[in-house]
């Protein structure tokens, strides 16, 4: 009763800049909670990573250094193994695919991991592609090419017979225009958002890319259960529908992202049938791999490939 | 005697920290022309990033104790040797406090990565350990700045 | 007590235990610490405290700033800095302040290798100071040059925060980088004229030396050929796409310990010496950068910045006004803020309000970033500024703080200067970008 007099003061931190998409939904998700609660909430927001690193979100949130917080799952190997299944290149059709299919894979995983926070948002990025300074068209070409890339997509890199160059997002531009690096793997909305577009001459889109990376918005567990049960549901619902929001936001951004392409006159092509069936057989160990080593370690890593494989066929169509 | 031993880890850490400074060195320029013939060492970026907080973290308590920090002396030099002493047991307790809790908090954050087994991005190496180590570094660090009050409550009470 | 409010004790207290001589870094991290636990929670002030002292300690682009400083500590202990300044003196000692617009020009080249400041004003310190006090200049000049220039450093590309301006208001990155060229130039220029007024009223402060012959001078450029060629293998490797910025920091320092190794210049001794030198400069210097950042996390949730901002976009003033109000602000930010944080908070605010009157989105990135860097060099959180009397106080004994910032203050002018020729002739950032994209 006491606390319906009182403003409750909230404070979101999220990578994403303040002028990106995300950063932008983020904001909309703040209004719209803020709204719906009368103003009895209050949310104080920090884009552009200003108030936690992308790596440290979600320790910040739950160590109480914001009460909520959206990162990537990828930026902390290890602590989130189940989720990390999402990344896996399954062969996502698009960010709304990937983001319906993470969310409801969470859903029906209910994974440990993330026991300690409350869960408001998952989503995850559309297809990754290939952004190189040379043409590519076969298995011969990307070989020995010096590709940039982190974490799981170095894997990827590794089994196309490329060359992994490991590098965080920021200093990708300057390595692609003085030719560190001859291309990325990465959605082709980067090539936009990071303005990587500037300095990339093809686009090659293959369904051996198609990984992805999942995000989250999640919430200090404690400052959750210490709200009003009426607070708590407006969290729950507008939660629930910011999935599709951070979902449509993929797309549209992919989709601009292939227009900045093409007004900048790169060409951008998929390979050949043949061609792309190579491609997609050289990847396949790493989802036997993901298996293998999560049932070793006594996670259901068999069950997390099915049900993804049963999630993205239902929801690419 | 036990402040001969923390001294004596003081000059090892040094040590330690001059060779991850000779070894980021190599360790990128090994990279850079391994890049050059097809054959860059996958993650080197992780483990100069390493190196770097290892260095760093293994010259706290070398350069606290060289007054390597620096401060601002304008006002403080104008005034009586009692006083400036008295101020600088003042700050000293202060920075103790800090450090002190920076120490604390280090331990335990490497305790939750541990815990979580959080690894790095590229390697996917235990972070971790780099966390306990920087523990280590800041509680020797935390012992020195001891020292250095101590010595002040000595040179307040000589006078 | 609302959070300006706070904001503002936070700033004064921080001012007030700086006095007390206890390290400028300790008690940014104090007060930042102090103040983030009233603001939000005392657990969160806890957390962020160690999670941002590590998180320094353990950034992949902070590398340059070691590396950097063991290659002016490598220069310095085997003399090669030494030699250096020998040869430029022969070119420039015969004019007033040679040494120190040398040393300025010299900042802004290297500042197009490194993409940090404090690092650039690091390691030009070690390497400048002790030879300009050799030729008998003031240590007001000489102090004063090498923390100005640092900051120059970062308006020539490249400059993180020149990538983050672009990703922030969605402008090329490459028309940034080609629009920082010029106003460098000019600042730089501004630098050597402002050094020149200065040694002309007060000639004791960069005395003139003898002329020497072309021979003379030629035969001392031929003695320094080795150094020349690791400079050019960094440059050009740079330029030729064999590394990043960030490599060719551990390049240069490879490069200069072989020309030590192949000169018999550098004993095991200076060898040893010059590492743990870079270790307390550089321990220093990232102690200054955590202090910093955790005192901004403080700031930021105070809500100044965007309080700020939105207050002078509700103002009904003449565009150049707001311009002009918009500027001292971004100056006043970079005192007490490091510049990246600041920009990341304040430009989508104001970048509609800049845009909407009529500003060019590349002129405004170039004159707030040249700005708020500036900030760098003073106080209180001017970064430069005790990075360089950290280092003067090894290299050369100690200079006090109010000399440092004496010699400052004409190039702080000059920077005044320079803004104001950019806000009149805005062609001089946007000529390049506008022929080339
Ligand atoms: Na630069
Ligand atoms: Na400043």
């Amino acid at each position: 009763p006491n606390a319906k007099a009182q403003t409750i003061n909230l404070t979101y931190s999220n990578f994403f800049p303040p002028t990106h998409g995300h950063a932008i939904a983020g904001a909309n998700m703040i209004k719209e909670i803020e709204k719906r609660t009368n103003g009895r909430v209050k949310i104080s927001y920090f884009p552009g990573g200003t108030l936690t690193k992308p790596a440290v979100c979600y320790d910040g949130v739950v160590k109480g250094i914001s009460d909520i917080g959206q990162s990537c799952f990828a930026y902390t190997r290890g602590k989130f193994p189940v989720m990390e299944a999402v990344d896996l290149p399954f062969g996502y059709k698009s960010g709304k695919v990937a983001t319906r299919v993470a969310y409801e894979f969470y859903k029906r995983m209910r994974p440990a991991e993330l026991n300690d926070v409350k869960v408001l948002v998952i989503h995850a990025h559309g297809p990754g592609i290939l952004a190189a300074k040379k043409d590519v068209n076969s298995l011969k070409d990307i070989k020995g090419m010096k590709i940039r890339c982190t974490g799981l997509s170095s894997k990827l890199a590794k089994y196309l017979g490329a060359v992994p160059v490991a590098m965080p997002q920021n200093q990708a531009y300057e390595a692609l225009q003085k030719g560190v690096v001859e291309g990325t793997f990465c959605p082709i909305e980067v090539l936009k958002g990071w303005k990587q577009g500037e300095v990339v001459d093809y686009v090659i889109e293959t369904g051996s890319l198609g990984y992805t990376t999942a995000m989250y918005v999640v919430m200090n567990k404690k400052k959750y259960e210490s709200l009003p049960p009426d607070i708590q549901k407006v969290f729950d619902e507008v939660g629930e529908e910011w999935v599709d929001v951070h979902g449509d936001v993929w797309n549209s951004a992919d989709r601009e992202g292939y227009k900045f392409v093409v007004e900048l006159g790169k060409k951008i092509h998929g390979l050949s049938p043949a061609e792309e069936k190579k491609w997609v057989q050289s990847i396949n160990p790493i989802i036997i791999e993901y298996q293998t080593r999560m049932e070793e370690k006594g996670l259901p890593g068999r069950k997390a490939v099915s049900l993804l494989k049963e999630l993205v066929a239902k929801y690419n169509k | 005697m036990f402040w001969n031993s923390i001294n004596w880890i003081l000059e090892k850490m040094k040590i330690i920290g001059a060779a991850c400074l000779v070894g980021m060195t190599f360790l990128t320029c090994a990279d850079v022309i391994g890049r050059f013939f097809l054959h860059p060492i996958f993650g080197s970026v992780e483990i100069v990033a390493f190196m770097a907080t290892l260095s760093v973290a293994m010259a706290l308590p070398y350069t606290h104790k060289i007054r390597g920090h620096v401060g601002v002396e304008i006002l403080v030099r104008l005034l009586s040797d009692r006083t400036q002493a008295i101020i600088d047991i003042c700050t000293g307790i202060l920075s103790l406090c800090l450090f002190a809790i920076v120490t604390w908090r280090m331990t335990t954050y490497a305790h939750t990565m541990h815990k979580a087994g959080e690894v790095s991005m590229n390697l996917e190496l235990p972070e971790y350990y780099i966390i306990y180590v920087a523990s280590f570094c800041l509680l020797i660090f935390t012992l020195i700045i001891l020292q250095d009050l101590m010595n002040n409550i000595k040179r307040l009470k000589g006078k | 007590m609302s959070p300006t409010l706070i904001g503002v004790i936070g700033i004064f207290v921080m001012v007030v235990i700086f006095l007390s001589r206890m390290p400028v870094a300790y008690v940014m991290a104090m007060v930042g610490y102090v103040g983030f636990s009233i603001m939000i929670s005392g657990k969160g002030g806890l957390n962020l405290l160690s999670r941002n002292i590590y998180d320094v300690f353990s950034s992949y682009g902070l590398t340059t700033i070691p590396l950097f400083v063991l290659m002016g500590q490598l220069a310095f202990n085997s003399g090669i800095s030494h030699r250096l300044y020998n040869t430029g003196y022969k070119y420039l000692g015969s004019t007033r302040g040679g040494l120190a617009m040398a040393t300025v020009s010299a900042c802004t080249a290297f500042g197009a290798v490194c993409g940090s400041s404090p690092a650039t004003a690091a390691t030009m310190a070690t390497v400048g100071l002790p030879e300009m006090k050799r030729y008998k200049y003031a240590d007001e000049l000489s102090t004063g040059a090498v923390a100005s220039g640092g900051g120059l450093g970062m308006i020539m590309p490249p400059s993180v925060v020149l990538i983050v301006y672009g990703i922030l208001t969605e402008q090329s990155i490459g028309a940034l980088f080609v629009a920082g060229i010029f106003p460098a130039i000019l600042v730089t220029i501004l630098f050597i004229i402002s050094i020149y007024i200065r040694c002309t009223y007060a000639p004791d402060q960069g005395p003139p030396g003898e002329r020497f012959t072309w021979r003379e001078k030629i035969k001392s450029l031929l003695g320094m050929a080795e150094t020349l060629a690791v400079f050019l293998l960094v440059m050009g490797g740079l330029f030729m796409g064999l590394f990043t910025p960030t490599e060719a920091a551990a390049v240069g320092s490879f490069g200069m310990l072989l020309v030590s190794l192949i000169r018999r210049q550098l004993a095991w001794q200076g060898f040893v010496k010059a590492l743990y030198e870079t270790l307390g400069t550089s321990c220093m210097v990232m102690m200054l950068i955590a202090g910093a950042v955790v005192f901004g996390k403080f700031l930021a949730v105070t809500r100044i910045p965007f309080d700020i901002a939105t207050w002078v976009g509700g103002f009904d003033l003449p565009r150049f006004m707001i311009m002009a109000i918009v500027i001292v602000i971004y100056f006043l930010g970079g005192c007490f803020m490091d510049a990246l944080a600041f920009v990341t908070l304040t430009v989508p605010i104001f970048f509609p309000l800049v845009t909407s009157l009529g500003y060019d989105p590349i002129w405004f990135g170039i004159i707030i970033v040249m700005v708020t860097e500036m900030g760098v060099i003073t106080p209180p959180v001017g970064i430069n500024v005790y990075v360089v009397f950290g280092v003067a106080r090894r290299v050369i004994g100690e200079v006090p703080l109010e000399s440092i910032f004496k010699g400052i203050f004409p190039f702080l002018l000059a920077v005044i200067a320079g803004t104001i020729i950019l806000m009149i002739f805005p062609q001089i950032i946007l000529f390049l970008p506008n022929l080339m994209y």
